[in-house]
């Protein structure tokens, strides 16, 4: 830190001293000047300079004074996000510039930690989402936008549900084990997204179970707390990927970075936004299964071939059940439609000194289920900026409150099926539990009785106060709040179960809190030394957060009426769970820029965490960034002048993870909810690991832009390779030792690698028609590097050392015995036995197939003629995945099949099939059936083109406008994944859901309108 | 705004005079908040980054920091056995599941892991032999063991009281070590709770466990009290009888005669403690005369008042569809007359054939009831089985009439005649074999157990099991999800 200061000490006497030692030529002048914005606004810190030498910056007032100008240069005055703008000094004395918003995407503004860039001048991997790309996509978590348009990021559905969580992975698998999300760092307007794991029900698979920590299940497998949030609320979402421009996050940014800003008023005129839509949605693709006729043919082959009789209990499908009845159950499950409302309105305007905007929102969305209630959101947003009347003081607030609603149920596992099982009701319109007898414990239709509801409310308020001490110093500081609060209700009614059992109701309700509140006082100095512009950051950061949960349930209820309140429980039981988190931090920045030719940018940060036990709370995390923009070199300039943008930046920096769950140094007992021997017992509840330490990850990345003709067409090739090797996870533990796993460091040195390639361009560009195009594609490679002592770690058998992680270890399929109608495999260690060793400790049979995707991207066009203008958006990915035609049990068993099994199984010796002969009892001895499941024969390509989003409007005319009093008005229709191009077989290709609710296409159309 | 040039000290190269620069005041200012704001993060960072302790739980030294909190402990370890969630290691499973895979009893309807177990084949992966037998046996051998851990490092626990403690967690400790080691052959050794120490254990030889069994079993009757008082009365704590008792088995598996003799001798010489109940439907209530030990089920957590093996075994009426039935092969091996059929055997009427069930206890899924008084414990150890180990014993040491007179005990309760003094040796331990498959019917895998250990497992289950049966079969496999995690596990032969 003294270093730090001592830097910028030297940095501010440096900058004294050469003003001192300029030379004063006769015909020098000092020029004094304002910089505004076109709405008026002071532009502070922008650069004026003498081009192509030294320059300075405007203070708060947009006033600058350059001194001893030679009175026939030119001055380039510039600023982020704005065109950079050449005045002819000509002798004048003072000067007035206006800037204008940048028109070049290079320009625009990109929001990156504590401060803002450009793509232009960013040292850092930044991507970034538009309110405009955003409001495209007619999706009710805004975290579906980003499929797609985010190179280097995975974004995958949890489940169909609208409120389900979303995963989502920046650059590759970082974590050898799978009980920690990947999720990265989310900020929303400077709050930290913080919910602590207090009920350890988070995974790598499943994501963040969200805002729901109460542990009572949720059939979306929990909530995105995203799924709060307005996306029309949202003006940016950035997505921070490297060291260089993580690292200022130090601890926490290991899995990079997700910044979403809140839209901001702007001065000028009121004005009144006004914005619905309507729509419906359906099920996109289903799995083609047998009718009944054929699955009881398929039945009877398979105790044929087991040599078992027809009998009630081998067969009780068969001989209790009707067996020409037939139910399509996919469409019992999801041939409903969907609909969608949605209606936004927002106010702003103001003057350059104060702004505002006040937003509402509405949103209803139904569940493509056919029976489910709905999810509602309703939203409220503000924001007001004010500056005092001399500039220096600043101050901005944004707040956005929103509640939703979800009343859903658990979709029932049942696309597949027997196509004969009895109707879901009786008569009566109750659960049909008899007529499934003998089966009526496999009923599997409970759920559609037990209603499901959960009510967030989630509040996120900020505030931005800055004051401008003297020229280029400011002192600012950000205040934050976030709260969210869920209540869950999940009841077991009577009349969902058996009533054989004379049975009892069970209510279930869940309550869960989260706050968080964070202090960041920052110090920034801008200035110019010479011809080189420097920017100083120094700051600190402090985040309290507290999670708690409340789980209470009643049960005993002999009627379903009293179930809304424990109150009415004959017995009932509660629990609490409870975490607190503290995190503190300094942090820096050092940002040199040369000519806007050549920039470095230093980040420090020192963290201290309350997940670390004492004295391994602290950890120092940094990177070093440069770029070279060369072509602002003279020769590239001379001779190249088609290249109007060249730069080669990279970045090496530390980050770190703290990403375990609260108290995991502390060896914990607790109190389990029984008595013995009249006293209360105590358990312990896990392994600790006392000497838990900080996660360091280790990123390097170099990239080369380039842009072409007047940065018409971009170019963007990243390339980078990221390594972790003492990552925090759940360490498994064999079972023996009392518990399944410890929170601990793994030795494991993970590393991925990758590129990522953009390229964006305007094709056309006439008055009439325009035609843009994006292309983004990323791959990652994903590789255990090493291990020490690998043959002694459980992840022996999992994982090889030089393989990915997301490797699965299978037998190579090579067919079905004509002769038996087994299944056979490859003899790989040439045995004469097809083995499996899962303990990895011989060598076996099996093979290493990596499932990681090979690549993805997306791929966007917009056209705009006239007033019509269509924009779509395609979103691959090349992968293998589950063959839907390997899910489900083999063939033969009280369940469904794709017909594609069906037709292609084996029947008789001799025959040539595909799938191996039909059998009840699959997993018994001396049978490589069940083998399938465990070789590469359930893989298949599962790559896919989809076309994510599709949107046609139409802007009415100015003339038209006029006469209804609107200044614009717009009617359009958009459409989500309206089209799936795959080789795949099966219900989805991206969830490869066999049963589980599938992604479903959703068309809207809407008005919109500006007063 | 623009006085800030004017002030500028006369440039100067020295190092040492670098911060003359901030002489002018908003410097000074500037450096000051710098150094302070510095000084006041390194004063308080450990302050910032300091939590409440966890509002939920409390650390192991807390735990042992009173005697009430550490006797907590050791009711968390029978907390363990008895309430842990479905059918576990302490709460039936081993009963049910051992019975199905040996000739007591048949599931009505199998479930494809159920149906691994009917029909000998288990994999690997078998859940419940992973969960509910390895994964809940160990964990709680390690409760047992992070007591006896907790209670080394314990200075406000009296001797007496650390004595007894000990004592019931190596009494825990050897009874899963038994049922572990006879269901699984060779197991790892257990005896801490460090996990760096213990996830790349090996398995130890029977013999070792045994040893480690018999050496916690003494210590156990050494260390604990001769008396139920510590539980009022109701034998739900473990005493110097139930680890006497637990150890008089051991040596009659390891065919410690004498040993076997002696102890099963003491037990039963307990008049005032242990008598044989005259009326069979009292053996399995709560404080029965014939109780050694009986884990108490939690009437708060389903299935309540009922135990474990009530809720699943017992159906739901007369004529509703069974869990387990009693295989006919065991049907038909009462002899005429013994009351043991009617008293512990109930069936029920459905889809026109009668299923026989075995009803040792007699609070099922219809008459459980939330916080419902108990009026049965779930029986661990009792009375009968040693008589029955002191008539082997004593039969194996030819002492013959000694043993018929304890085989008559059991049989005269039974309403059984008495046996003919003409029996020989081989004679006896035919009927010790016949008398110990109905009286211990569908209790703690003794049928299962008795097979392997007499070596009669092919003899008696490869004529009723078919080609399914192998001799491999009389030990369960490792689990799969073990040997992922600790490489030096091996897996038993014929897996």
């Amino acid at each position: 830190m003294k270093l730090l200061i001592y830097f910028l000490g030297a940095s501010l006497f440096y900058t004294q001293s050469t003003f001192a030692q300029q030379q004063n030529p006769f015909n020098n002048i000092d020029i004094t000047g304002k910089v505004t914005n076109n709405k008026g606004e002071a532009l502070a810190n922008a650069n004026v300079t003498i081009k192509g030498g030294r320059g300075t910056i405007t203070n708060a007032q947009g006033q600058f004074l350059l001194r001893k100008v030679p009175s026939n240069s030119i001055l380039e005055i510039s600023f982020i996000g704005y065109t950079t703008q050449l005045v002819q000094v000509k002798g004048r004395s003072n000067l007035e510039c206006v800037l204008l918003a940048a028109e070049n995407t290079l320009d625009r503004v990109v929001i990156q930690g504590y401060g803002i860039t450009s793509d232009r001048l960013r040292t850092g991997s930044i991507t970034r989402v538009t309110s405009e790309e955003i409001s495209k996509q007619p999706v009710m978590n805004v975290l579906q936008v980003l499929q797609g348009q985010t190179p280097g990021t995975v974004v995958t559905n949890a489940s169909g549900y609208a409120s389900g969580t979303v995963k989502i992975e920046v650059r590759g698998r970082n974590t050898i084990n799978s009980n920690f999300p990947s999720d990265p760092l989310i900020i929303i307007d400077g709050v930290p997204l913080t919910i602590l794991d207090i009920n350890g029900s988070d995974s790598y698979a499943g994501g963040s179970q969200g805002v729901i920590r109460s542990g009572i299940f949720s059939p979306a497998s929990g909530e995105s707390p995203l799924f709060g949030i307005n996306p029309s609320d949202i003006e940016n979402i950035e997505i921070l990927k490297d060291a260089d421009a993580t690292a200022i996050y130090g601890s926490r940014a290991s899995n990079g970075v997700i910044l979403i800003t809140t839209k901001r008023g702007s001065p000028g005129k009121t004005n009144f936004d006004l914005n619905v839509y309507q729509g419906i949605s359906k099920i996109t693709t289903r799995y083609d299964v047998l009718n009944t006729q054929q699955y009881v043919e398929m039945r009877k082959e398979a105790l044929a071939n087991d040599g078992l009789p027809l009998s009630l209990s081998r067969a009780p499908d068969l001989v209790a059940w009707d067996t020409t009845r037939y139910t399509d159950w996919q469409k019992f499950l999801f041939g409903g439609t969907g609909k969608v409302t949605d209606v936004q309105g927002t106010l702003s305007g103001g003057n350059p000194q104060t702004s505002f905007r006040i937003g509402a929102g509405y949103r209803y969305q139904r569940d493509i289920l056919a029976v489910s209630g709905g999810n509602k959101r309703g939203s409220m947003s503000l924001n007001l900026n004010h500056k005092s009347a001399n500039q220096r003081l600043a101050i901005a607030v944004t707040a956005q409150y929103n509640s939703t609603s979800i009343d859903i149920i658990s979709n029932p596992s049942a696309a597949l099926l027997a196509p004969n099982a009895p109707a879901v009701y009786d008569t009566r319109g109750q659960l049909n539990y008899d007529g499934w007898a003998p089966l009526s414990f496999n009923y599997p239709f409970a759920s559609l009785f037990r209603p499901y509801l959960s009510k967030s409310n989630f509040l996120n308020g900020s505030m931005d106060l800055s004051y401008e001490i003297t020229k280029g110093l400011l002192i600012r500081s950000n205040l934050g709040y976030s709260n969210i609060q869920n209540e869950q209700k999940n009841l077991i009614t009577i009349a969902s179960q058996n009533p054989q059992f004379n049975p009892l109701g069970e209510a279930y309700f869940g309550n869960s809190f989260v706050r968080n509140w964070i202090i960041e006082p920052q110090m920034e100095y801008n200035t110019f030394i010479k011809e080189s512009k420097m920017q100083l950051l120094f700051g600190a950061s402090l985040q309290s957060n507290g999670t708690s949960s409340i789980f209470a349930s009643g049960t005993g209820y002999t009627n379903d009426v009293l179930m809304s309140s424990t109150n009415n429980a004959p017995t009932k039981f509660v629990i609490n769970n409870n975490g607190d988190y503290k995190y503190a931090a300094l942090f820096g920045r050092i940002n040199y820029n040369l000519k806007n030719k050549y920039i470095v940018n230093l980040n420090v940060r020192r963290d201290g965490s309350s997940r670390f036990g004492p004295g391994r709370q602290y950890g120092s995390f940094g990177s070093i960034g440069a770029a070279w923009i060369f072509s602002e070199a003279n020769w590239i300039k001379r001779n190249l002048d088609f290249l109007s943008f060249g730069k080669i930046r990279a970045s090496y920096g530390l980050t770190g993870g703290d990403q375990i769950a609260d108290y995991s140094f502390l060896s914990q007992w607790t109190f389990p909810n029984s008595l013995y021997n009249g006293s209360i017992p105590l358990v312990a509840t896990r392994h600790t690991d006392s000497l838990l330490q900080w996660q360091v990850n280790k990123k390097f990345e170099i990239s080369f832009n380039l842009g072409f003709f007047n940065d018409r067409f971009n170019i963007e090739a990243n390339w980078y390779q990221n390594r972790c090797n003492n990552q925090l996870v759940q360490f498994p533990t064999p079972s023996l030792t009392g518990f399944t796993d410890v929170v601990s460091n793994s030795p494991a040195n993970i590393q991925n690698r990758g590129y990522e390639l953009l390229f964006s361009g305007k094709v056309l560009e006439n008055r009439s028609l325009k035609w843009e195009v994006k292309f983004n594609l990323s791959s990652n490679r994903n590789k255990l590097i090493s291990y020490p002592n690998f043959s002694q770690s459980p992840y022996v058998s999992q994982y090889t050392i030089g393989k990915s992680l997301n490797i699965v270890k299978v037998l190579h399929y090579t067919g079905v015995s004509p002769q038996d109608g087994l299944y056979q495999f490859d003899d790989k260690n040439k045995d004469g036995s097809i083995t499996v060793d899962v303990s990895g400790a011989t060598n076996d049979d099996r093979y290493d197939l990596d499932i990681s995707p090979k690549f993805y991207g997306g791929f966007s066009n917009t056209f705009s003629y006239k007033n019509f203008d269509l924009s779509f958006l395609f979103y691959f990915k090349k992968q293998i995945g589950i063959n839907a035609f390997a899910v489900s049990s083999a063939g033969g068993t009280m369940q469904n099949q794709p017909k594609e099994v069906y037709l292609n199984h084996w029947q008789k010796p001799g025959d040539i099939a595909q799938y191996a002969k039909f059998t009840t009892r699959p997993s018994s001895n001396n049978s490589y059936i069940n083998f399938f499941f465990f070789s590469d024969g359930k893989y298949t390509d599962a790559s896919f083109i989809r076309l994510q989003n599709l949107t046609l409007s139409y802007s009415t005319p100015e003339k038209v406008n006029k006469k209804i009093g609107l200044q614009t008005s717009k009617i359009y229709v958009k459409c989500q994944n309206m089209l799936l191009i795959t080789r795949y077989k099966g219900s989805d290709s991206e969830l490869q859901v066999f049963g589980g609710l599938p992604l479903a296409k959703i068309i809207t159309i809407g008005l919109n309108c500006n007063f | 705004m623009f006085e800030m040039n004017k002030k500028i000290n006369k440039p100067t190269f020295s190092p040492a005079f670098k911060y003359i620069g901030f002489q002018s005041a908003t410097k000074l200012k500037l450096l000051y908040l710098f150094k302070g704001l510095i000084i006041l993060l390194n004063i308080s960072c450990k302050k910032l980054i300091e939590i409440p302790p966890p509002a939920t739980t409390i650390e192991t030294s807390q735990t042992f920091s009173t005697q009430e909190l550490a006797t907590s402990a050791m009711l968390g370890v029978y907390h363990k056995m008895i309430n842990a969630d479905g059918n576990n290691f302490g709460n039936g499973a081993i009963t049910i599941y051992t019975g199905v895979s040996s000739d007591e009893f048949n599931f009505f309807f199998s479930t494809p892991e159920n149906d691994q177990f009917q029909s000998n084949s288990l994999s690997p992966t078998n859940g419940i032999i992973g969960n509910s037998f390895w994964g809940n046996g160990f964990s709680i051998i390690y409760a047992a063991n992070s007591v006896l851990e907790g209670l080394t490092s314990a200075p406000n626990i009296s001797e007496s009281a650390k004595n007894k403690l000990t004592g019931e967690a190596k009494f825990v400790r050897a009874f899963c070590n038994f049922y572990l080691c006879n269901l699984f052959g060779d197991i790892p050794l257990v005896n801490e709770t460090n996990w760096r120490n213990t996830k790349s254990l090996s398995r130890a030889s029977v013999s070792q466990v045994y040893q480690q069994i018999i050496v916690d079993l003494n210590d156990a009757v050494n260390l604990l009290p001769p008396d139920y008082d510590i539980s009022y009365g109701q034998r739900i704590i473990p005493n110097k009888w139930s680890a006497s008792a637990l150890l008089a088995r051991v040596y009659l598996y390891e065919k410690r005669w004498e040993d076997a003799e002696r102890l099963s001798g003491e037990i039963i010489s307990q008049n005032s403690l242990f008598n044989l109940d005259s009326d069979l439907r009292n053996v399995f209530k709560i404080n029965s005369s014939e109780a050694i030990w009986q884990l108490q089920q939690s009437n708060t957590v389903y299935p309540y008042n009922a135990t474990n093996e009530g809720e699943r075994i017992i159906p739901l009426d007369a004529n509703s569809q069974p869990y387990i039935i009693i295989t006919n092969s065991l049907l038909n091996s009462f002899e005429p007359n013994d009351k043991r059929k009617s008293a512990w055997i109930d069936s029920t009427f459905y889809e026109l054939a009668y299923y026989f069930y075995p009803r040792k206890y007699e609070v099922g899924p219809a008459q459980r009831v939330p916080n419902g008084s108990y009026t049965e414990y779930y029986m661990v150890l009792r009375l009968a089985e040693q008589y029955l180990i002191r008539a082997e014993a004593r039969a194996m040491q030819n002492k013959l009439s000694n043993a018929m007179s304890d085989l008559n005990e059991i049989r005269q309760r039974a309403g059984l005649p008495e046996l003919s003094a003409s029996l020989t040796q081989q004679q006896i331990i035919d009927v010790i074999i016949q008398e110990r498959k109905i009286e211990l019917l569908g209790e703690w895998s003794h049928r299962w157990f008795d097979l392997k250990r007499y070596g009669i497992s092919d003899l008696i289950l490869a004529p009723i099991k078919g080609a399914d049966w192998q001799t491999t079969d009389q030990l369960y496999p490792i689990p799969q999800n073990d040997r992922l995690t600790d490489p030096n596990l091996s897996q038993n032969k014929g897996y």
